[in-house]
């Protein structure tokens, strides 16, 4: 998937990153978890000492206070190629449990499938899984039975502290640990908004004059791209629409001709008339191309898109040809804004594009020790100092705006923007039932193109689509 | 029970020809057995289809009965509950509201698929009757030579060719108007687009096989078709295709079944790599590996396994009876 590529792309970079401007953050990056006394450590270089007072500094500040009882059983970790630092980063912070670990690079989607073959064979299941919350969400039925509970095995107050936990809670029982989040957030080109003398929009509404003025004036120039499942949650999520609401584990309600499903397909269908709406996923050549030519004006994208596609697909030096006219990464280009509303919402509503989870297995052997190895990957600081990924466990949040404050990508500090859209990640969107939601809406939105009809007329197809999946889960499907 | 009276010629079947009985001394358990009398004489075959008949115990009967075990499982609980879902699998699998898109599907793509795969097979293979000698066998070889590679590689190449940005054949999509991989590959376009990944894979090994049994046929009879003023064109229609008709009811049979089985080439297509405009299930087969695999429903994916495995036996069936497949000369 997209993401899988990004992260690998973002992770590659960030290591380019880290090596250029690593030096400049070390004192700003004392994150709020970590209490003096290391800080006041000398540079002494012993491993023992180190682990020493990073436990001392883990036990005293609350994080990774797993216990772990058993030291003989081995835990098997799935993870994909850009967590393997996470490995490598836990065996060297408790050598004494590196014996114990084998990782795994597996492709996470396969987890649902592979389940259901190691509960029939009744061997075989790993003890960690890198997943997103939507594919544990698929194996905590009945049928898969996968996730371990970790409501009694996470303390309470640890619990508070990572953010959009909801969605790796199911029926009430903890199944994972959020990693990161992906929210999505409006980004736009500063210095073009300035040239053009436009403000940057604040609503749905605004954003579609904007479109007949950027129509008018500027034609060439867009506002963003709709080309598949992604895109299409990027619009549809933000109204609020209730296309494939999970109301219990049991219930599902799909309903897109509910208003909030046709205000985001007329605004869609408006700017796709005016031509300001490209057709392509993020990463379609053509739209890549369009980003390098400079006519990218506004996209709604996830966070990670920043470091991850702006930086080295969008703006160069970049794997693309470029024109005399693409961005740089150094340019101060990159503005961003808070996720966009609908003027006669309270708030606004944002999609997330990924952001992942650690889910445990309730066939583990070794619960204290994979309990520790999630906690570490999500909450180590120096695990994730000069990440990209927003942390999703909030203590960790000031060392990623440290890490994009200073980024000469932005036009100006971006953390706000990051922030408030973390509250924002739209409940409808980032609860997913048990079923894959992108291809069929990829089927949607292409359809859409190749009949040559309106998203509005199309819609009805999204309950077509979706409606034999729900109740091939065994879902009862409700307008 | 085949007539022993007529001995096997060229015109018959080369998959099971009879052997002419030897003589058998009557013994006093023969005498006393008709069934042994015939058991006795036709051992040889029974013996050389033995190995066979074990296999397909294994592999294909034993699969199908377990297959009708599950369809009657319940699987809510993840590992089977044998007997306890009634037809309530049954109902969810023909109930679903995929079904019959996925068999309308299924009638389309074999519409087009079957006649266009056997005429053009049989029309190239006469062609390259026409004019034996190494011209025609180096063709022949050439259009084996896709056969060999394994059906999902193959699916890939075409996946690229159809993509006008890649394929070769760019610069002729882009003339036709089509400028990029969705244009060409959509839910309309899939029967085609099939037929093609099919055919060009599939048809050199045919072409070698009705080649084949074209060798089979008597020179007299050719020789005396030229005396009377055929050309070569009324030669092939109405001396050589006549002749061939066992092994056009062969290869309609096989190919039948074959493509009523299609999976690998739409399920490569909507694999997110692809992004291809393709629904998520197109064939039934898909539709049974969907309740297998993602929703963990064996029992339903049993349910249509079963109903597919009923299809391929009665198109069989009818097959073999409507032509008189298994009939032998002189048998009525």
């Amino acid at each position: 998937m997209e993401e899988i590529e990004v992260m690998k792309r973002a992770l590659t970079l960030l290591a380019a990153v880290v090596l250029a401007g690593c030096s400049g953050n070390a004192a700003t990056a004392a994150p709020t978890a970590t209490p003096a006394a290391p800080a006041a450590t000398p540079a002494s270089n012993s491993t023992s000492v180190a682990v020493q007072s990073a436990a001392a500094a883990a036990a005293s500040a609350g994080i990774e206070s797993a216990t772990v009882t058993d030291t003989t059983d081995a835990i098997t970790v799935w993870i994909d190629q850009p967590r393997q630092p996470v490995v490598d980063g836990f065996v060297k912070k408790y050598p004494q449990y590196a014996s114990l670990i084998k990782s795994t690079i597996v492709d996470r989607e396969t987890l649902p499938a592979k389940t259901l073959l190691f509960n029939n064979t009744g061997s075989g299941w790993p003890d960690v899984v890198f997943a997103e919350p939507r594919l544990v969400a698929r194996v905590s039925d009945a049928a898969h039975a996968f996730p371990l509970d970790l409501t009694s095995l996470v303390p309470a107050d640890m619990q508070k502290q990572y953010a959009a936990q909801d969605n790796c809670t199911f029926s009430g029982k903890v199944y994972c640990l959020r990693n990161d989040l992906a929210q999505m957030v409006t980004y736009y080109n500063a210095p073009l908004f300035t040239q053009f003398g436009y403000q940057v929009p604040t609503t749905f509404e605004e954003m579609q004059a904007l479109s007949d003025k950027v129509a008018k004036d500027h034609p060439g120039y867009y506002l963003g791209t709709l080309g598949d499942g992604w895109t299409w949650l990027s619009y549809f999520e933000a109204s609020g629409c209730p296309y494939a609401n999970v109301k219990d584990v049991g219930t599902l309600q799909i309903n897109v001709s509910d208003p909030t499903c046709t205000r985001a397909a007329q605004l869609i269908d408006h700017m796709v008339a005016n031509k300001t709406l490209w057709n392509t996923d993020y990463f379609g050549a053509s739209w890549v191309q369009i980003a390098n030519n400079n006519k990218l004006l506004m996209l709604i994208a996830p966070i990670w898109a920043a470091l991850g596609t702006f930086k080295g697909t969008y703006y160069c030096p970049c794997t693309g040809a470029t024109t005399k006219t693409t961005p740089t990464i150094t340019d101060k280009f990159l503005g961003v804004a808070a996720p966009l509303k609908w003027a006669a919402d309270a708030t606004a509503q944002t999609a997330a594009m990924g952001g992942s989870a650690w889910v445990i297995s309730q066939h583990t052997k070794n619960p204290g020790l994979s309990l520790l190895f999630a906690e570490y990957a999500t909450q180590d600081p120096d695990l994730w100092k000069g990440s990209s990924n927003f942390p999703a466990f909030t203590p960790l949040q000031p060392l990623f705006n440290a890490t994009v404050k200073d980024d000469p990508i932005f036009a100006s500090d971006p953390t706000a923007a990051f922030a408030k859209a973390a509250t924002e990640i739209s409940p409808v969107g980032d609860n997913w039932p048990r079923f894959d939601l992108i291809a069929p809406l990829n089927t949607v939105v292409k359809d859409m193109y190749s009949k040559k009809q309106t998203m509005v007329a199309t819609l009805p197809e999204v309950t077509t689509v979706l409606k034999p999946l729900a109740e091939a889960q065994g879902y009862n499907v409700t307008p | 029970m085949r007539s022993p009276s007529s001995s096997p010629s060229a015109e018959d079947l080369p998959l099971a020809t009879p052997i002419a009985p030897a003589a058998l001394p009557l013994t006093r358990r023969s005498r006393l057995s008709r069934l042994g009398v015939g058991w006795r004489r036709h051992r040889i075959s029974y013996l050389l289809i033995l190995p066979y008949m074990i296999f397909m115990a294994i592999f294909g009967i034993g699969p199908a009965l377990y297959a009708l075990l599950m369809s009657f499982s319940k699987f809510s609980m993840g590992t089977p509950q044998y007997f306890a879902a009634g037809l309530d699998n049954y109902k969810l699998a023909y109930g679903d509201a995929r079904f019959f898109q996925v068999f309308g599907n299924l009638l389309e793509f074999l519409i087009i698929s079957v006649p266009l795969g056997i005429a053009l097979v049989v029309l190239l293979a006469l062609l390259l009757d026409m004019r034996p000698g190494r011209f025609s066998s180096t063709l022949r070889l050439l259009y084996f030579i896709p056969g060999a590679v394994t059906g999902p590689a193959l699916v890939l190449l075409v996946i690229c060719i159809a993509d006008p940005g890649i394929s070769p054949f760019g610069p002729i999509f882009n003339f036709l108007g089509a400028t990029n991989f969705d244009a060409l590959v959509f839910p309309g376009s899939l029967p085609f687009v099939f037929t093609i990944m099919g055919f060009f894979s599939g048809a050199g090994m045919w072409i070698a096989i009705q080649h084949g049994g074209l060798q089979g046929m008597s020179r007299e009879v050719l020789e005396a078709a030229e005396l009377e003023g055929c050309n070569a064109w009324q030669k092939a229609l109405y001396i050589k295709l006549p002749f061939m008709r066992p092994y056009i009811v062969y290869q309609t049979i096989l190919i039948f079944a074959l493509n009523v089985q299609l999976f690998v080439e739409p399920q490569l297509l909507t694999s997110t790599w692809v992004q291809a405009n393709v629904p998520p299930q197109w064939a039934p087969n898909q539709l049974a590996y969907s309740y297998a695999f993602d929703v963990g429903n064996f029992g339903a994916a049993a349910a249509l396994s079963l109903l597919m495995l009923g299809i391929g036996l009665a198109g069989g069936y009818v097959l073999i009876r409507w032509t008189g497949f298994f009939k032998l000369e002189g048998q009525s």
